[in-house]
């Protein structure tokens, strides 16, 4: 069940992240387009949250059946975040950063 | 290249659609006949708290037990294989290759060897359960025939995916982008977000399940090879059974083979399953010895291939070995092997095929949303790709999208209310399910040209949600087992049936309600068009 | 028919069997000349021939000279099946 936490946040929070750089998403919550700095901080957040979420995958599978489980999971995560954006951005906002901490803070389960 | 993706899609997207949502429905194809036979799942129930059995140690008896059967009934057959200990139930089983092709099999008393006669119980209902949804998916109930059209049907997907990608310049930026409520625009966005998210996904379910009759599909090289005649098992043999001894002629007797067992496990370190005897009595003789995957084993490989280990019985020597997950014939083997077991799930356990799920279905919106999206675009400005005819081939394209896509869904919860209304003594009675599904679809493609096209959305959703939501209803009414009860004796089998059933209903009850509240658009005058002007298909070929 | 609706047929035509010939000619061609055993070899040819089909029909439909289109298809068809067979191991 961790696992499936873990992988999950960890996905969500990620695409959920590299959504936010985008100006018109970036909008979507702030009313205004990204700061070049902030848009790169959020990439770079988003793509190490969704590189980490391999590592639950593979702590609960396998290498290779990890993998693939890694990639449906950030292809749900991505969905999630696609059905939010429009709908309810705050929420979006929140819930990824709740996410992003209780995820990372799960993945100290899998450090032995 | 739009043109390509619009009409490769358009032409497959109502069978397609079909295939994707019975194979969806097939990565639960088990817990979908564990509540189709809800007299059995009850038993199964009773029996939840007994203890287990003990442990199976007369597996040399077992094994001697079958030979004896197998040379008295089928001293002839040039395969004999055995499974000493069944799973579940600990029974004993025989097969061999029949003399006219096909396997033959046999249930046998672990105890006296006897031949168990099968007699179906008269208070449980025959069906074939969720593997309707398999069979209907690869093969649409219609063998050799229906194995090509799935095969076409999903070689044009792989070039509608390759070009709708190659299409959507945008499709980096426009990763995220979802715009409910603005109507062309909305399901064009619902349709980009659905594929691109999960398009690994789609591209592999696509390539692995093509793959699987590969060598039918493309037999070209295989008769290169191998020749006309019999190629194809040439081939087969070729790859799968590596090594099959050619017979000498020469008579000797069956040894113990519990031995060879024991060595078998240790060398693969799995519980031995079943066990294959080439050339019985010949002195060419060779017995290959299979594996169990324990449930530790799918979750840790992709492939679905046990441990192997093969021996010369003149000699006792070990002539091959496979671990388990490994091929053995080498890499190709192994990439055919992993992409089966790709395509069906078969690893990682239930979260796995609830991703699969969840994949599967937005592979099922990617094609119903691209089928819409094609009518609302031509409603608000026509194409005229048709010449005169236009307008009618429309009309045809709007029936086949409400019959394929709402009626194709009331036919698959109508298979499961079959499941409870037929009644349970009749012949045939698993035949009569599935014409109950065909015939659902096929009423449901009435009604959706008799009906002009909003209604025909709005009653069949309608009918849909009505149905879904009733199902754990008409559980309790035909079988007086609900919900609660399944829930609390921990059979989320069925539960999950019925859960899901709800969650669909709600679906589309939502969905007929936002069909009812359809603002009409008044349609922009089509732009005036010669007929069958070639300005038509210049058009389209520029990008619809 | 019209000329531009035979133009369409001609290039329907040449994707679906044009490109049929084209895979399978490349098919043919890889089962023979792969270093691998003779089994493994057709495998993975057949295993790839898919991915062929779909580059070929897309390529069919980017390019503007249909003459192209059918030379495309049906060359290399020839060629790699021609090739493949005087190779192949004693088979057919």
């Amino acid at each position: 069940m961790n696992v499936i936490l873990c992988a999950l946040g960890l996905s969500y929070a990620g695409m959920a992240s590299l959504s936010l750089a985008m100006d018109r998403h970036h909008g979507q919550v702030w009313g205004r387009d990204a700061a070049i700095n902030v848009r790169r901080a959020l990439q770079v957040a988003g793509a190490v949250l969704l590189a980490l979420a391999i590592w639950p995958c593979v702590a609960g599978w396998s290498a290779t059946v990890g993998f693939v489980a890694w990639v449906g999971f950030i292809s749900a995560g991505a969905l999630l975040v696609a059905l939010l954006l429009p709908y309810a951005p705050k929420l979006l906002l929140r819930s990824s950063l709740l996410a992003a901490v209780a995820a990372l803070a799960g993945l100290v389960t899998f450090l032995q | 290249m739009a043109w390509l993706h619009t009409w490769c899609g358009l032409w497959i997207s109502w069978l397609l659609f079909a295939i994707f949502l019975t194979g969806t429905l097939a990565v639960f194809d088990d817990p979908i006949g564990h509540w189709m036979t809800p007299e059995h799942a009850l038993e199964e129930a009773a029996h939840a708290n007994d203890p287990p059995p003990p442990k199976v140690t007369d597996r040399a008896n077992r094994l001697a037990l079958a030979l004896d059967f197998m040379e008295k009934e089928h001293p002839k057959a040039d395969m004999w294989e055995i499974w000493p200990v069944q799973r579940p139930g600990q029974g004993l089983s025989a097969y061999w290759f029949q003399p006219s092709g096909g396997y033959g099999s046999a249930e046998l008393n672990p105890l006296t060897g006897a031949l168990v006669e099968h007699v179906r119980e008269e208070n449980q209902r025959d069906t074939i359960g969720g593997h309707h949804f398999v069979d209907f998916h690869y093969e649409l109930h219609a063998g050799r025939i229906g194995v090509w059209i799935v095969g076409i049907t999903t070689m044009i997907m792989l070039v509608a995916l390759v070009s709708g990608v190659i299409t959507h310049k945008r499709i980096f930026k426009d990763f995220f982008t979802f715009r409910p409520a603005k109507g062309q625009r909305s399901w064009l966005d619902a349709h980009n977000a659905v594929a691109v998210m999960t398009l690994p996904f789609q591209f592999m379910i696509a390539y692995t399940g093509i793959a699987f009759f590969s060598d039918d599909y493309v037999p070209a090289p295989v008769v290169a090879q191998y020749g006309m005649e019999n190629g194809k098992k040439a081939f087969l043999s070729d790859w799968n059974d590596v090594g099959k001894p050619a017979r000498i002629g020469q008579a000797m007797a069956i040894p113990d083979l519990e031995s060879y067992a024991l060595r078998a496990e240790q060398a693969i370190h799995q519980e031995i399953r079943a066990v294959v005897l080439d050339n019985p009595n010949d002195a060419s003789m060779r017995v290959c010895m299979y594996g169990w995957n324990e449930e530790s084993d799918t979750l840790k490989r992709i492939s679905a291939n046990t441990g192997m280990a093969c021996y010369a019985l003149a000699t006792g020597e070990q002539i091959a070995v496979r671990q388990p997950g490994h091929a053995d014939s080498g890499p190709a083997g192994l990439t055919r092997i992993v992409m089966s077991n790709l395509h069906m799930a078969g690893f990682g356990g239930t979260p796995i095929r609830w991703l699969y799920f969840f994949c599967g279905l937005a592979g099922t919106a990617m094609m119903g949303t691209g089928a819409i999206l094609f009518m609302v675009k031509r409603r608000q400005r026509a194409g005229g790709e048709f010449g005169s005819a236009t307008e009618r081939v429309y009309r045809m394209i709007e029936c086949l999208n409400v019959a394929a896509i709402a009626g194709l869904a009331v036919a698959c919860v109508g298979y499961l209310w079959a499941n409870r209304l037929i009644p349970v003594g009749i012949e045939q009675r698993a035949g009569w399910e599935v014409r109950a599904f065909f015939g659902l679809w096929l009423l449901m493609l009435v009604h959706a040209c008799l009906r002009p096209e909003k209604r025909g959305w709005i009653e069949q959703l309608a009918l849909l949600a009505v149905l879904c939501v009733l199902l754990p209803i008409l559980n309790v009414l035909s079988t007086g087992d609900n919900l609660v009860a399944q829930i609390t004796r921990g059979d989320w089998e069925s539960a999950g049936v019925e859960l899901c059933s709800l969650a669909f209903g709600l679906l589309a009850a939502w969905g007929a309600w936002k069909v009812h509240k359809r603002k009409e658009k008044p349609a922009r005058k089509a732009a005036a068009k010669e007929r069958g002007a070639p300005a038509s298909l210049q058009t389209t070929m520029e990008g619809s | 028919m019209k000329s531009t609706h035979m133009l369409l047929l001609s290039r329907v035509l040449a994707a679906i069997f044009g490109g049929y010939a084209l895979t399978s000619g490349v098919a043919v061609l890889l089962a023979a000349v792969l270093p691998m055993s003779r089994a493994e070899a057709v495998l993975t040819a057949t295993l790839s021939a898919f991915v062929i089909y779909t580059c070929a029909v897309i390529w069919v439909f980017a390019v503007q000279d249909l003459r192209r289109v059918w030379m495309g298809m049906l060359l290399p068809a020839i060629v790699c099946g021609g090739l493949g067979l005087l190779l192949s191991r004693g088979g057919a």
